[in-house]
């Protein structure tokens, strides 16, 4: 439950070595040099050298910060988090509506809502409704399902 | 211009001309709230439709619909956290803060008011003034442009209070993601890491909606959530009272200007006025030590600006016959497609057109009142519904927008790691903000410097010193860059002594 | 609570089975047809293709949208389609750089064969041209003041490898003077027209439809013969430009992923046929001063082949 009261030096470190990496990145590829204004890497050299001082000092002032405990629910986050992406991926393959329905169910269960005329019924109808605009009365199709183009 | 008035306003109207004021500008507000559908997918799908009409019913039908849709987009802003379109994240700043407070209504009346004032304000600058105000802004090159733009990113040290160093950070990475693909010069790919999607770069919508929307998901999820709470208490729009006013008429009429005048020059765009004129209403404003949770200073200074470029872009189109933006170049297509031909001679050879077009344009700003309302009520009752159904809404919303951005599946990958990734930052108080002005900034930054190194054959001194537009530009960035810190300081002397 | 969600989702997927196998028993088009524009919205090339949606739609009997999936010069939209199932609903139309041209400079997911072509719509001739006020009265007296003074003109392009910096490219290297002049990319035709405008770059070249919307002056065409709206125009040839540099011809055309069935493919085709020789899409063209070049699917293939090998002489001769 702690763990990310702490997360502030976490993150501060982690962007800096993402940064840091970025920008070694820079040197591998092979670009032309054909002066500033005609090098792809000039600008964002720029950018990322700013962005690697501004992280140094934060990870000083974060090591140095100590921050209050809050509230962090897991599950709901959790199934967010792992949700999201399947779902996403999912709405390209089994179409809007199809994916849609179980994402908004498994997020309202997570919600605590139980009755399932609500955590099935609220997805459905929302998703329908989408779906019948905008594949239907605007003719801009979402991704349909593999079965039938009608949702 | 003037002279033509009465036969412009007998071709405005008539039956159909106010039916297509009236539907158009309703479609263009309903369409401007759903998260995803910007002023450009909007126009550009009525287009088709127009092809049929007479010549000023289509012009009009397309000026509704724009006028609407950046109205529209501040809807979805105040009540759900997420723009209908970029122009409208400064409106999220104050106008959820408002909303979360239960005054979402009144939130979105300043922000109806503020829309209406800046709509018919910059009507009536193109009415008067399109001829010499397009001569004036082709003087805005690559280094105006560029000293302009540097401008607007000050704006990310005002909105990053809580913390600068943070709010730096999330601007930088802004930046950066707006290097991700093609290089604007060369070509060449930059930061794809091999992927072929990310040789168009992140979608900057996308990146908006997830670091806005499906992050605010997210932080209200990992908080403790009442079933039965609501995300706002929001019954229609509240118009605010004529003497809530006293003390804001300032910020309206310099958000106007800033709107218009930004509207006006090339390449720049309605984000980045409203970014512009929020963060001057927060160095100028009387209320400005409450910018951020939930002013209507910061609403109006957002609004007033983002629809005062609906004119502005315009000016150039009408006068010069060059389209400002994606908008205005449909517009200027179906011109062409009615057999008009655009260009300088445009407002010269079809003077009635023209005026019917302008005035047309000014009643549209005005019936944005009633039609502003009329959506409020009717969405109401939805934004009733208990929280948690309001939280699955706004991630169906989402997809459903960031996928008619292009039709791209892979933007929704971007959107969700977009806002996984603002969840962790902005659980350790990084400000999302200044991510989102970098990234709508950083563009036009990168290809308006470069190219004025091209101009200047490598020079970045003779930037300044040859164009006295971009020196003018440079020294208010450095007052504005300097201001807090002497304010800070004078606070602190007035403290000692 | 899972087995709810089971049996729900195998109960749709029986449902939907069903529909789907009576379905395919129908003709085509059994749903929309949707036309990807691989620009935003609003640019020539998205223009063009709303106009021709609704005659399509007729002719097709059936539903037909646009969508835009920018990004690239058009190579995210390709990609995207390359890889997609061909089932004849989703059809790309392609201009000649995004054809054949990105795939030899860039490393995207599909080249010459990843496509079934459908038919060819149109040809715009690109117009190199100059402000109406400046001292070029011909493209001779352009490439003599670039001599005298070398590296002191711009010319501009809405985008690194578009269609507007292939032919002043092509312009110019033809003309002997590339290395004399500069350019200068934009983003968009827009902003490089207001900079021409502005006087900020001294050439650009793009269709005619954009060339009028300002006020400019053309110096040479790029088509086989003069236009007949600008009869005092030279031709790239006549200006001195070789071949192959002389034959840039913007043709653009719907692509289908490869391997769609011939029957699907000739039913399109013909319908793209139908559309084009339409009086509706006809007097479309005349508007947007667009020059429609039909070819059916099998001569559209053949053409398409032969550009995709004879432009790379002229990418090399570009230098890109």
């Amino acid at each position: 439950m702690g763990s990310l009261t702490r997360g502030g030096p976490i993150v501060a470190i982690l962007l800096l070595a993402a940064i840091s990496g970025l920008i070694l990145s820079t040197f591998g590829a092979a670009f032309a040099d054909l002066g500033d204004a005609f090098s792809p890497i000039f600008f964002p050299r720029i950018i990322l050298t700013v962005l690697l001082a501004l992280s140094v000092l934060n990870v000083v002032a974060e090591l140095r910060a100590s921050s209050a405990p809050r509230t962090f629910l897991w599950r709901p986050v959790i199934v967010l988090v792992i949700g999201l992406p399947i779902y996403v991926l999912a709405v390209d393959v089994v179409g809007f509506f199809l994916a849609s329905v179980p994402m908004g169910a498994a997020m309202l269960l997570s919600l605590g809502i139980r009755r399932p005329t609500a955590f099935l019924g609220m997805p459905i109808a929302a998703a329908g409704t989408i779906v019948i605009l905008f594949n239907h009365l605007l003719v801009m199709p979402l991704p349909a399902s593999p079965f039938t183009w009608w949702f | 211009m003037l002279n033509t008035l009465p036969e412009a306003l007998s071709i405005i109207f008539t039956l159909e001309g106010l039916l297509v004021l009236v539907l158009g500008t309703f479609l263009g507000i309903v369409l401007g709230a759903l998260p995803g559908i910007g002023s450009t997918v909007a126009v550009a799908m009525v287009m088709p439709f127009t092809l049929t009409m007479g010549q000023a019913p289509a012009i009009l039908l397309l000026l509704a619909i724009y006028a609407g849709s950046v109205y529209g987009g501040s809807v979805s802003a105040i009540l759900i956290n997420t723009p209908g379109t970029p122009q409208s994240a400064a409106t999220c700043f104050d106008g959820f803060p408002m909303a979360q407070r239960g005054e979402a209504g009144l939130a979105l009346g300043w922000a109806t008011v503020a829309s209406i004032i800046g709509g018919v304000v910059s009507a009536i600058v193109l009415i008067l003034a399109a001829p010499t105000l397009a001569a004036f802004a082709l003087n805005f090159g690559p280094i105006e442009t560029f000293a302009l733009v540097l401008l607007g990113l000050t704006c990310i040290v005002s909105v990053s209070e809580g913390s600068m160093l943070k709010g730096l950070i999330a601007g930088t990475i802004g930046l950066f993601l707006a290097v991700v693909g093609g290089d604007p010069i060369t070509g060449e790919a930059r930061f794809t890491f091999g992927q072929f999607q990310l040789l168009a770069g992140f979608d900057l919508l996308a990146v908006v909606i997830g670091v806005f929307a499906i992050t605010e998901v997210l932080m209200r999820v990992s908080g403790p959530l009442d079933s039965s709470n609501r995300l706002t208490d929001f019954k229609g729009v509240v118009l605010p009272r004529f003497r809530d006013w006293s003390g804001r008429v300032k910020v309206l009429v310099k958000s106007v200007l800033i709107g218009n005048g930004i509207g006006i020059l090339p390449g720049t765009g309605a984000a980045t006025a409203a970014f512009i004129s929020y963060a001057e209403a927060k160095r100028s404003s009387p209320n400005r030590a409450a910018f951020g949770r939930g002013e209507p200073d910061g609403i109006i200074a957002s609004e007033a600006a983002n629809n005062a470029v609906t004119g502005g872009a315009l000016v150039p189109t009408m006068a010069l016959g060059i389209p400002g933006d994606a908008v205005t170049a449909v517009m200027l297509a179906t011109l062409t497609l009615h057999g008009i031909t655009p260009g300088v001679r445009l407002m010269s050879d079809n003077p009635v057109l023209m005026g019917a077009i302008f005035t047309g344009f000014l009643l549209i700003n005005l019936i944005l009142l009633p039609l502003g309302m009329a959506v409020g009520k009717i969405a109401a009752p939805i934004l009733r519904l208990p929280e948690a159904f309001m939280l699955v809404g706004i991630v169906l919303l989402s997809t459903v927008g960031v996928y008619f951005v292009r039709g791209n599946p892979f933007d929704l990958l971007v959107m969700v790691t977009a806002g996984i990734f603002g969840f962790i930052l902005r659980r350790q108080g990084y400000p999302m903000a200044p991510l989102v002005i970098g990234m709508v900034l950083g563009p036009t930054l990168e290809i308006s410097l470069r190219q004025g190194l091209i101009l200047t054959n490598g020079s970045f001194g003779a930037f300044y010193a040859g164009h006295p537009i971009a020196l003018v530009l440079g020294m208010i960035t450095i007052v504005m860059l300097a201001l807090p810190a002497v304010n800070r300081m004078r606070a602190r002397q007035g403290a000692d002594s | 609570m899972f087995e709810r969600f089971k049996t729900t989702s195998c109960l749709a997927a029986i449902v939907c089975a069903g529909m789907a196998s009576s379905a395919a028993a129908q003709e085509f088009p059994q749903q929309p047809v949707n036309l990807v524009v691989p620009f935003n919205a609003g640019g020539g090339t998205d223009l063009l293709i709303r106009g021709f949606a609704p005659a399509f739609a007729e002719a097709l009997g059936g539903n037909v949208y646009v969508s835009n999936m920018a990004g690239g010069s058009g190579t995210v939209a390709a990609g995207s389609l390359a890889e997609e199932d061909p089932d004849g609903y989703r059809l790309g139309y392609w201009s000649m750089t995004v054809a054949t041209v990105q795939p030899q400079i860039k490393d995207v997911p599909y080249d010459k064969d990843s496509w079934t072509p459908i038919c060819s719509i149109a040809a715009s001739p690109m117009i190199l041209f100059t402000n109406a006020g400046s001292p070029f009265k011909t493209i001779d007296d352009a490439v003599e003041a670039v001599k005298d003074e070398p590296g002191r003109y711009l010319f501009g392009s809405s985008g690194p490898g578009a269609m507007t910096h292939l032919a002043a490219v092509a312009a110019f290297e033809g003309l002997g003077v590339l290395k004399d002049v500069r350019h200068l990319p934009f983003q968009g035709s827009g902003p490089a027209l207001q900079a021409m405008a502005a006087g900020t770059i001294q050439f650009y070249a793009d269709t005619e439809i954009l060339m009028n919307s300002g006020d400019f002056r053309p110096l040479v065409v790029f088509a086989p013969e003069r236009l007949e709206s600008y009869p005092e125009v030279p031709t790239a040839a006549e200006a001195g430009i070789e071949p192959p540099l002389a034959e840039l011809d913007l043709w653009g055309g719907l692509f289908a992923p490869h391997d769609l069935d011939p029957k699907i493919r000739d039913q399109l085709s013909e319908a793209c046929g139908k559309a084009v020789a339409s009086d509706e899409f006809q007097a479309f063209a005349e508007r947007t001063a667009t020059v429609l070049n039909y070819r059916d699917a099998e001569s559209f293939d053949v053409f398409f082949r032969k550009q995709y090998d004879d432009n790379k002489v002229l990418i090399e001769a570009a230098g890109l």
